[in-house]
């Protein structure tokens, strides 16, 4: 064997084990993703659920809904949180600066008026201009503020929040009736839990009334349709996996519960990254450990939100691109928790983790394929081997979007329409034949858009909410 | 929200499935090792990837068929057993109302659901012949069974039966499951066991029992909110259940925080005493906890007021809240200038319930914000109490309305 083939078998020693690795871990997650969703399905009843809305056990939450130019959806969205099956609530909406029609169609639906409220202010903002509150909803409190962005939104709802939970949500998100209810029981049930993550998933192509996803189907696009594999793939494997392990490192944006108390503590959201969701619950976790305060960060499979997901590519690869830049800079900014053993399981393997195979992840696989291809080109590769390779890399993808479609078919609320479930099926095997491909290299792009300093959001084309 | 069907059969399904993955790879990656290190013989590796793709490729055909099946058979399973349940009460409902016999043998699972479906729907002589028909048929002895032996999700299953059925024999093996090592079969085995103790009718026995369901979340490491919910849930019992709480001189902080609570919420009057003996206790969360408790319940002896007032210069802001809350029990007098300075409290909270406290008293407590509103020497205290007047009439306007 020559050095060059040496190399090159060195190589695709590393590149196998880290994919061997990654396989190790996907299969660890799975099957604990698994024992995580077999055991909450048994572990509160409806019984048990009625039992303790009837009690009046649960903490009151305030729900905190930050809208940027969200005409479309805003009072959809709205609607369906003052909708929940809760027993105390409160819904704050901020205009973080909307130059479009939000705060109108706010006032025209829930005939707000101007109330000159007196209010905690705990962490700094972008000036509010007034606070109005409606003559339908008693509950309802809008908020309207100079643009700051969406953590500076957040703060300033928090501000306003006069409950101990808080729920953020995205504005173009629907939740389910009981997902406060079920998301909130977890801080019943363990006084150490600060936070609670609940599943995501897509509404594109269901159909809404009053503000509830009545009948799930399947998007015409299969842009949309490969999302879903995506979601069920990332909540029902990955987070409900590490759940099991204490490690939940991202609690997503558009819905999860928080002990206030613990955020205000914290510092509430950061304004210097793209993904201020992540990063809070690193900063929840870091200052909890340094404290060292009892706390968990948990994810419950099912408090299930809505939302509307990307139809066209440019907003889908906008959206990954900022996600992975938010990622990274999380990533860095927490950067003393890797490989640290004062964070305990949190950072030496979940930070990692995220490091490795996650930010990491589209390094590699690009690079892997470019030293695959240089190889074949160098001619110390047969072609045979390099497809073989490729089929083994798509197989074990499809295997694992296969497995989340699994776990989905056994949500109550599925894909009725036995033609739906065979196009899930189908998007599961398609998902690895170029899309996942192609966002790959969207976050390859972003990891070097994050080293340069980019920031921003990019524009978001919605459809909107109907209802 | 989910289908407790088919999860472990898909379990054991992912699990050779994983298998047939993982064999050829580690495989794979003991081949390249011994090339790297030279060492010759051995298949070639093109021979190994093909069979490592091979393999992975019958696990997702596999993987595929398994959940085109469930869907299928999943849908069609669904929709027979909510036929038969409902069948089954109605049939169970013309057996507890004379017009049809009772089944001869031992009813099958959907029969048993339906059962406890009416059982919860049920009250009194109707609830205890569902009782006897439960008895009669052995579900209670199954179901301690399987809290007993079964793996987790059977004991959860049970435990969730248990809890609908509310057999008073039962009741030893809730209280032992309450010991279980998982945290989610003891939560379930204690909510079982709150509302079994619900529908025992014997004063005596629910009182022994009420101690030892005590004695056994003492021994737990149950957190406070479930604690809580268990004083809650066991309705006509939680006077029980409080009362060997309050009277166990070894009972945790946590637990006499669910009681002083539970006596707050449920309006227990006959604990007054122990509430005002834990406006002192050197535990802020039982502090405050009897605090709330004194302020829902309305009751305030002289004797508490010295605590009361101490309170509200307590350091912690949580215990000068809820001191807050129950300082306009005091006299009316006292509770006016003790609230005014609260107005000036450096938490937002503070001042905020100092407000709501003035408003609750009445016209003089409301005269009182007016003239906060105007002439308090703190900024704060006097944006505060202006808030609780506009407030104060939004709500007099919807009520007005409603």
């Amino acid at each position: 064997m020559n050095s060059l083939e040496r190399l090159f078998v060195a190589y695709q020693l590393a590149v196998i084990g880290y994919f061997a690795i990654l396989n190790l871990i996907y299969s660890v997650l799975a099957f604990v993703g698994l024992r995580t969703v077999i055991v909450y399905s048994r572990e509160l009843s409806d019984v048990s659920l009625k039992d303790l809305l009837e009690r009046e056990v649960f903490k009151p939450v305030s729900i905190l809904v930050p809208a940027y130019n969200e005409e479309k959806s805003i009072v959809a969205s709205v609607r369906s949180f003052l909708k929940l099956h809760y027993p105390r609530f409160e819904v704050v909406v901020v205009s973080d600066g909307s130059t479009d029609a939000t705060l109108e169609r706010l006032i025209d639906a829930f005939a707000l008026v101007e109330d000159p409220r007196v209010w905690s202010r705990r962490l700094p903002t972008e000036p509010i201009r007034r606070v109005l509150r409606s003559l339908r909803h008693p509950n309802l409190v809008v908020v309207d503020k100079e643009n700051g962005g969406k953590s500076d939104a957040l703060n300033a709802a928090i501000d306003l929040a006069r409950y101990p939970l808080i729920a953020p949500v995205d504005a173009d998100s629907v939740l389910d009736a009981q997902a406060i209810l079920r998301a909130s029981r977890l801080f019943v049930e363990d006084d150490s839990v600060i936070a609670v993550g609940g599943t995501i998933r897509p509404l594109n192509g269901a159909v809404v009334e009053g503000g509830r996803p009545t009948e799930l189907r399947m998007p015409r696009g299969w842009l949309e349709r490969l999302q879903i594999v995506e979601y069920a793939r990332a909540f029902f494997l990955g987070r409900a996996g590490w759940t099991r392990f204490g490690t939940v490192l991202i609690i997503s944006g558009a819905f999860g519960l928080f002990r206030r108390d613990a955020v205000v503590r914290a510092g509430g959201f950061w304004r210097g990254t793209v993904g201020e969701d992540m990063e809070l619950v690193m900063r929840l976790h870091r200052e909890h450990i340094r404290a060292g305060l009892p706390h968990r960060v948990v994810f419950s499979p099912d408090p299930i939100c809505w939302t509307e997901v990307p139809s066209d590519l440019g907003t889908l690869r906008r959206q990954r691109n900022r996600w992975h830049r938010g990622l990274w800079t999380n990533l860095w900014r927490h950067r003393s928790m890797l490989l640290n053993p004062r964070y305990g399981r949190v950072g030496m393997v979940a930070v990692p983790y995220f490091w490795l195979f996650e930010a990491l992840a589209p390094v590699i696989e690009v690079t892997g394929f470019l030293v695959f291809v240089a190889a074949l080109l160098l001619g110390a590769l047969e072609p045979g081997l390099l497809w073989l390779f490729l089929a083994l890399a798509v197989l074990h993808g499809m295997l694992l979007s296969q497995v989340a479609a699994g776990v989905e078919a056994m949500l109550l609320q599925r894909y009725p329409r036995p033609s739906d479930r065979v196009r899930l099926l189908a998007a599961a095997f398609l998902e690895f034949l170029g899309f996942h491909q192609l966002l790959t290299l969207e976050r390859f792009v972003a990891t070097f858009q994050a080293a340069t300093g980019r920031r921003g959001w990019g524009t978001m084309r919605r459809v909107g909410i109907p209802g | 929200m989910w289908r407790r069907f088919g999860d472990v059969a898909f379990a054991a399904v992912v699990a050779v499935v994983v298998t047939l993955e993982a064999v050829p790879l580690a495989f794979l990656t003991w081949t390249l090792l011994g090339r790297l290190v030279g060492a010759s013989g051995g298949p070639p590796v093109g021979a190994v990837l093909l069979g490592a793709v091979t393999s992975l490729g019958v696990g997702l055909v596999m993987l595929t068929v398994y959940l085109l099946a469930y869907q299928y058979v999943s849908e069609r399973r669904a929709a027979e057993r909510a036929e038969r349940r409902r069948a089954w009460v109605e049939r169970w409902l013309r057996v507890l109302y004379g017009s049809a016999p009772e089944p001869a043998a031992a009813p099958g699972r959907d029969a048993v659901e339906a059962l406890l479906d009416v059982r919860e729907t049920l009250r009194g002589a109707d609830a205890a012949r569902v009782m006897a028909l439960l008895a009669r048929y052995g579900v209670g002895a199954e179901l301690e069974r399987r809290v007993l032996n079964g793996g987790t999700s059977s004991r959860l299953e049970a435990l969730d039966a248990l809890a609908r059925s509310r057999i008073p024999e039962a009741m030893p093996t809730l209280i032992f499951a309450i010991g279980d090592p998982e945290r989610v079969v003891q939560v379930a085995a204690v909510r079982a066991a709150a509302r079994t103790l619900a529908a025992i009718e014997d004063p005596g026995e629910r009182e022994r029992l009420a101690e030892r369901v005590v004695r056994a979340l003492g021994r737990s490491r149950l957190p406070f909110g479930v604690r809580e919910e268990v004083l809650l849930l066991a309705d006509d019992a939680a006077p029980s259940l409080v009362g060997a709480v309050l009277g166990d001189e070894a009972t945790s902080s946590s637990s006499l925080r669910a009681a002083l609570d539970a006596v707050a919420r449920l309006q227990l009057l006959v604990f007054a005493d122990q509430v005002v003996g834990c406006l002192d206790h050197e535990d802020p969360e039982v502090r405050a906890a009897a605090l709330r408790a004194a302020a829902r319940t309305g009751l305030l002896p002289p004797h508490a007021h010295a605590s009361v007032l101490a309170a509200l210069e307590d350091p912690v802001e949580f215990i000068r809240i809820h001191a807050t809350a129950a300082a306009r029990l005091l006299p009316r007098e006292r509770a006016l200038v003790a609230l005014w300075e609260r107005l000036g409290d450096p938490s937002w909270w503070v001042r905020r319930q100092a407000s709501e406290s003035l408003a609750a008293l009445g016209p003089a407590g409301l005269a009182e914000l007016g003239r906060a509103a105007e002439t308090h020497p703190d900024r704060y205290g006097r944006d505060m109490a202006a808030q609780a007047l506009r407030d104060h009439v939004v709500e007099l306007v919807e009520a007005v309305r409603a």
